[in-house]
């Protein structure tokens, strides 16, 4: 058993249509909770947070500071999920279930470092 | 609400759920005074708990010790509202009631405990009225509270206990749900002498039960007989005034008849197997008021034949007044007095003795001594409604007429 990370990229149904009705994105959401209301059933949610869209970003030496993060549509970060799964494999096969796909959403699966130091 | 969100959030927390609905309450009486009764009043109070439960947990949850499976997703703003919603939805109200209702009763703790927790936190009683329930001080129903509480708490989650576990508890269970009714028949601290709201709180409690198949037992039918029939009394039990009219001069035609045929439905049911405790005793007696078209035209003999075996099981002084009372009424004041007097001592602190007792005095021709007694009784009660019956009666007393009724129990 280990924890994996989906890091959510675009997909964001209100970007790609801004006249889609609220009731639209709500159903959409519900899909959304419920994915991860099966994950929690399952016993594999961890944790995660969605994250609001505006943000500040730092970079290099300077640290200089641009808002942010105005990246193509697609792949701004929309939130993040941690996950338990057997294998990595087993981590791959439960993010097939999440929605963002629906918007050509992309899901990022990464592993959680063991840092032993 | 409360057995909801204590189900959700574990036992640990039930002082936390107790707030939130508590605001929530709160929160209404203000509002709607203002804006009126929402189209939705219960859903109104759902997302009102909801949202000031999110809003809680968004800043305590991670110092709280949360039941394993709902741990991570109230950490999570993903899931937080979703579960609270599922938690506090509707349809699953009943389950949560009935089980937190279990939960209450738990053989770790004393039987007055078990009933006095679940009257506390499921049926909002105040400490005052449950004080006045067992007929004991506020101080001792305080400190059962907090035993109760503390060993709640330590129970985690709240689970619907095995069918035997249930079989054992049903007692006190049926304990909760005849206090509660009681409070709400005999409303003491309201100004209403009768609260409709816990009346039909404990009918629903027990339709509850009934619709369990390990909890659907011939008791359960008893007491919702009982209930039943004294709640088809409801309308005819107050004047237009708000006083109170005894069963004695109860207008009959405003009993209503529907409920006495679904009491009588219950009653029935309950006379499965050989099963014959105070419920069914209580019920027995009720039916056959229900069941007499006037006062005088009552089997006063049935009555006392069923108080007697009533007493027998349940030696209590209300159970011994009460047959006093019908005593009177086959034998004659006097023979009602004697057995009026072994409980004068339990009796000494109930209004309805007191009452009963004037009343038989007055009707000996004790003119003195009834007004005394009444006064005793008039001393004792918080009811308006009680009170003014009682006075009533005294000044009826000093006219040097004789009352002619009985107290309607």
């Amino acid at each position: 058993m280990a924890q994996y990370m989906f890091l959510f990229r675009g997909g964001d149904a209100r970007d790609l249509d801004p006249n889609a009705s609220p009731e639209k994105w709500q159903a959409h959401m519900l899909k959304w909770r419920a994915w991860m209301e099966s994950l929690g059933k399952a016993g594999k949610f961890v944790g995660g947070e969605p994250l609001e869209k505006r943000g500040k970003v730092l970079s290099g030496r300077s640290k200089k500071m641009t808002d942010g993060p105005f990246v193509e549509g697609r792949e701004i970060v929309g939130g993040y999920l941690l996950v338990n799964a057997e294998s990595f494999d087993e981590a791959i096969e439960l993010s097939r279930g999440c929605p963002i796909f629906e918007h050509d959403g992309i899901v990022e699966v990464r592993p959680v470092q063991k840092m032993d130091v | 609400m409360v057995a909801g969100l204590t189900r959700l959030l574990g036992s640990r927390h039930l002082e936390l759920a107790e707030d939130v609905v508590q605001e929530a309450f709160l929160r209404a009486t203000r509002e709607w005074a203002f804006h009126g009764i929402p189209e939705n009043p219960s859903g109104w109070l759902r997302r009102v708990a909801r949202n000031l439960a999110i809003d809680h947990l968004r800043h305590q949850v991670r110092a709280m010790e949360l039941l394993e499976e709902n741990a991570a997703l109230l950490r999570s703003e993903w899931t937080l509202a979703s579960t609270l919603d599922a938690a506090l939805a509707e349809m699953k109200a009943s389950d949560d009631l009935l089980r937190m209702l279990f939960a209450c009763c738990h053989p770790d703790l004393p039987a007055e405990h078990q009933v006095a927790l679940a009257l506390k936190t499921l049926c909002g009683l105040s400490v005052r009225e449950i004080a006045r329930a067992f007929v004991t001080k506020e101080e001792t129903i305080q400190k059962r509270l907090l035993r109760a509480r503390e060993v709640f708490r330590g129970w985690g989650r709240i689970e619907l206990p095995d069918e035997d576990q249930r079989a054992s508890r049903i007692d006190s269970v049926l304990r909760v749900v005849y206090l509660l009714f009681n409070e709400g028949y005999f409303a003491t601290e309201s100004d209403e002498f009768i609260r409709e709201d816990l009346l039909e709180e404990a009918v629903r409690l027990g339709e509850l039960l009934t619709r369990e198949p390990t909890t659907d037992v011939p008791r359960v039918h008893a007491l919702l007989a009982l209930m039943l029939f004294h709640a088809a009394r409801s309308e005819a039990r107050l004047a237009a005034d708000g006083a109170i009219v005894l069963l004695a001069d109860q207008d009959r035609a405003r009993w209503n008849r529907t409920l006495i045929a679904v009491a009588s439905a219950h009653l029935a049911r309950s006379s499965v197997g050989d099963e014959c405790g105070a419920y069914h005793l209580e019920a027995g007696i009720a039916a056959v008021h229900a069941t007499a078209l006037t006062w005088a035209a009552t089997d006063w003999r049935t009555i006392v034949h069923l108080y007697d075996q009533l007493l027998h099981i349940r030696p209590d002084a209300v159970v011994g007044i009460n047959r006093a009372v019908a005593i009177g009424e086959l034998h004659g004041p006097h023979a009602a007095l004697r057995e009026l007097e072994v409980f004068a001592s339990d009796g000494r602190c109930l209004v309805l003795f007191h009452a009963a007792r004037g009343e038989l005095l007055a009707r000996v021709g004790a003119k003195d001594e009834a007004r005394s007694t009444l006064e005793v009784a008039l001393g004792l009660t918080r009811n308006r409604a009680e009170k003014s019956l009682i006075q009533k009666k005294l000044l009826a007393l000093g006219a040097g007429d004789s009352c002619g009724a009985s107290a309607d129990r």
